[in-house]
């Protein structure tokens, strides 16, 4: 006993091939604290995590658990200590209930028929104690996001974990979820338990955590108390090893024609999405125009009823004062205009094609990827060098699969791809999901960069920061209709907030 | 009356190793492997029960031998599709061929062109009691033994499947490996004995369809059954209950088949009568062929990293 640390890494190396993921890093949590791990994209946190969780094994150095050494072979060891492992995407199975998944994997008796009523219980109490809010017969496919983490943190919590490690647990989240996220954070300190909170979002972390770790290219960096007088800017600058710039600067806003003009537009949901109801919009060259909104507001059906993807139901579409409301994809397509899904490697790329295969995917028969006849290798991979150098897409070559690079670079081909050219309409949805401060700031230049060139951009984010730093006009998406749209100078946080959670606005705007 | 009842009973007896098929398909696709080997653990046990039958003439150690043949057949096959990750459908089919040939190559060793000699099968027991009650206790209750053991295989399985700890593993496998990995359930431990698992069931289906129904061996005499089997299981869910219901519709097509050959005054090629069952399965496939969700991870390889 009289150990202050429950865990502590020492020296750990791993490589894969001849990548150094993990180079002599140390890492100490002590008990009742919340720890952040910053760093960028591919820093290594998650690979450190992983040797933590026992997913990888490690080539060199050893974990003290409570002050003993000990050998973490399989999650299973990792578990049987005490560690409890939230990631980025959930370890739910999405057709069973709360209930189920808590009940998964666990060796403590070993039933042969699930006592239910026992484990229900139990979940209630913790959902209590913890203030999760939790229903253990909901199936999780039916839950939001935020209530699907939760219902992680009542799986680590119902097997005792002691520390509790959070992969990004943010990146999805709504501001308000955010903020019923850190309450749960705080109460989890208050019992005596431990969370290594893993994030590049530096306010959060500043927020949230007693001390901080930073990692960068596979090293530990920094390993510091939280104190009152550190700032973004230091942390942002140990993260990424040099100085970079916050704020973002915005010229003046000069709206020009209306480029996409909607018009009582509606289409049906699919599966759990709301659907678009009566959705009427203009947005102008030279303007960005946000859409903010709680996951789940209709984002992606608003986006893929501009695109052609779902059946229109009602209402007409116009692009530069033509009716485009019953073309197909494809001639949309031929329409200058860049489309960036929310989804990344399910609707804007394909992972296992190559760099010059994604870039070529929506043209490959128009120079310079092919003729109608065949696709020429030749030029399309001299074109996606060049856009590759102009959008700073960091791979080895243009022959590497999508799906090998990460989030950020992946973004950035889709950039290339989408807005290499110039277009005079952009569609961004969800665009920085995911993404580090760098790859962020770029696609912020990149939409500022389109706007000041006269594109009209439409940028659909839950990231209330992100719609009010970027946007000249921001609206709010409730359950797929438009709740209101304000100027930028009338808009803060409150107002949309509120907005978001379906609260009529005073109609400041038409 | 009578031939009504007739026609239910052997519809009941000749969908049970269609239905003993479709249960162990749901163990093996519930767990995420597709079970398309299933024709040869359900062959290769008709051979083996046979064997054992013709040599000891004991009726309950030749079942059980099927059983454990199938089993065996089955476990082989997740060496390959479970382990070593070759494509399931492609290794199932390789199995399938494989114990074809090599039972008909052993028939003809052994027992020459003459065939194998028929054996008495076991007969019905009638249940005291609820074989008296009207029309139901005729159908259902007038049976040989294996197939009362089988009434009780179905809900047994659906508990097991839906209710027990282990059967949550193993849909936790078929749906999302890599978070049943990450609570610590072994993936391929639990895919392995699903798979098995399923293997004993189609080994039951054959040496029940060998012993109690057929009488002997002949070549490739599990005709569809299995494949009937796979689609009632698709049929149904991957639930024995749905699948055993849909094993009953291709059990009362082929007690169809086999009445009308028998009536005197239908002038029927054999031949287009012995396509009912094969016809049920189609209309079956069609009707119900969209919007059936399959184990988000069926025939999908796990491999830890």
């Amino acid at each position: 006993m009289g150990n202050d640390y429950m865990v502590e890494m020492q020296h750990i190396t791993k490589s894969f091939g001849k990548l150094i993921a993990n180079n002599d890093v140390s890492l100490k949590i002590k008990k009742g604290e919340i720890h952040a791990l910053l760093g960028e994209n591919g820093a290594g946190k998650s690979t450190l995590m992983n040797v933590l969780y026992g997913f990888y094994g490690k080539d060199k150095g050893k974990i003290l658990w409570d002050g003993k050494e000990v050998s973490i072979k399989d999650p299973d060891d990792a578990i049987k200590l005490g560690i409890g492992m939230i990631h980025q995407h959930f370890m739910l199975v999405k057709k069973f209930t709360v209930l189920e998944n808590v009940t998964l994997g666990m060796k403590e008796g070993k039933w042969i028929e699930i006592p239910t009523e026992e484990i229900r219980k139990r979940i209630m109490e913790l959902s209590d104690l913890y203030g999760l809010n939790i229903k253990p017969d909901a199936r999780i496919e039916d839950l939001t996001v935020g209530e699907q983490q939760r219902v992680e943190i009542v799986k680590a919590l119902y097997r005792h974990s002691k520390l509790l490690i959070m992969d990004e647990p943010t990146a999805v989240l709504t501001p308000q979820e955010v903020t019923k996220l850190f309450e749960v954070l705080h109460k989890l300190r208050a019992e005596g338990k431990s969370v290594l909170f893993i994030s590049h979002k530096l306010p959060e972390v500043l927020e949230i955590s007693n001390s901080i770790s930073i990692m960068r290219d596979g090293c530990m960096v920094e390993n510091m108390e939280n104190r009152p007088d550190l700032d973004e800017r230091q942390l942002a600058n140990a993260m990424v090893g040099r100085e970079i710039l916050l704020d973002i600067e915005k010229s003046e806003c000069k709206p020009g024609d209306v480029v996409l003009k909607l018009d009582g537009a509606c289409c049906d949901g699919v599966n759990t999405s709301c659907g678009v109801t009566d959705f009427s919009l203009e947005v102008r060259r030279g303007e960005i125009v946000g859409l903010a909104g709680v996951d789940g507001n209709g984002q992606t059906d608003l986006s893929e009823l501009i695109m052609g993807l779902r059946k229109q139901t009602k209402g007409k579409i116009e692009f530069l004062g033509q009716d485009i409301t019953h073309l197909t994809t494809k001639q949309r397509r031929e329409l200058s205009l860049g489309y960036i899904p929310a989804d990344r490697l399910n609707s804007a790329m394909v992972g296992e094609f190559t760099l010059r295969m994604n870039m070529a995917i929506n043209k490959p028969d128009k120079a310079p990827f092919g003729t109608k006849w065949a696709f020429n290798k030749k030029s399309a991979g001299a074109y996606t060098r060049e856009k590759m150098k102009e959008f700073n897409v960091i791979a080895q070559s243009d022959e590497v699969p999508a799906k090998n690079l990460s989030g950020g670079n992946q973004q950035k081909v889709v950039l290339a791809r989408e807005v290499g050219e110039k277009v005079d309409l952009i569609i961004a949805v969800y665009p920085t999901r995911g993404l580090d401060i760098d790859a962020t700031r770029f696609v912020f230049d990149t939409m500022l960069k389109a706007r000041d060139k006269g594109t009209a951009v439409l940028y659909i984010s839950n990231e209330l920061e992100e719609i009010l730093q970027l946007s000249d006009r921001i609206g709010v998406l409730y359950e797929g209709t438009l709740n209101g749209i304000i100027p930028r100078e009338k808009a803060d946080v409150t107002t949309i907030g509120l907005m978001m959670a379906g609260r009529e606005a005073e109609v400041i705007d038409k | 009356m009578t031939s009504i009842v007739l026609y239910f009973n052997s519809a009941i007896t000749l969908a049970v190793p269609i239905l003993l098929v479709a249960i162990g398909v749901c163990y093996s696709e519930k767990s995420g492997v597709y079970a398309m080997n299933s024709d040869s653990s359900m062959l290769g046990s008709c051979f083996i029960s046979v064997a054992i039958m013709l040599g000891t003439g004991n009726a309950v150690l030749a079942i059980l031998g099927g059983v454990l043949a199938g089993g065996i057949i089955a476990a082989l096959f997740s060496i390959f599709a479970v382990r070593i990750g070759a494509n399931q459908c492609l290794i199932g089919l390789a199995f399938n061929f494989t114990v074809m040939g090599l039972t008909s190559s052993l028939l003809r060793l052994f027992w020459n062109t003459g065939g194998i000699p028929q054996f008495a099968q076991p007969g019905r027991v009638a249940i005291p009691l609820l074989s008296q009650i009207p029309v139901i206790g005729a159908i259902l209750f007038n049976q040989p033994v294996m197939i009362y053991l089988v009434y009780i295989m179905v809900p047994v399985s659906w508990w097991v499947l839906f209710k027990s700890t282990w059967g949550l593993q193993i849909r936790a496998v078929g749906e999302n490996p890599s978070c049943a990995d990450s609570v610590g359930i072994r993936v391929i431990r639990t895919r392995t004995i699903a798979v098995i698992v399923g293997g004993l069931f189609s080994g039951c289906g054959g040496a029940i369809l060998a012993v109690q129904q057929v009488g002997t061996f002949t070549e490739e005499m599990t005709g569809a059954r299995a494949w009937m089997g796979i689609i009632s299981a698709y049929f149904g869910g991957w639930s024995p209950i749905g699948s055993a219901g849909a094993a009953l519709v291709f059990g009362l097509a082929e007690s169809l088949e086999k009445r009308i050959q028998l009536l005197p005054f239908i002038n029927l090629s054999s031949y287009v009568v012995q396509m009912f069952p094969y016809i049920a399965a189609l209309i079956v496939i069609v009707l119900t062929g969209r919007n059936r969700r399959h184990p988000a991870a069926m025939a999908k390889y796990y491999q830890k990293q």
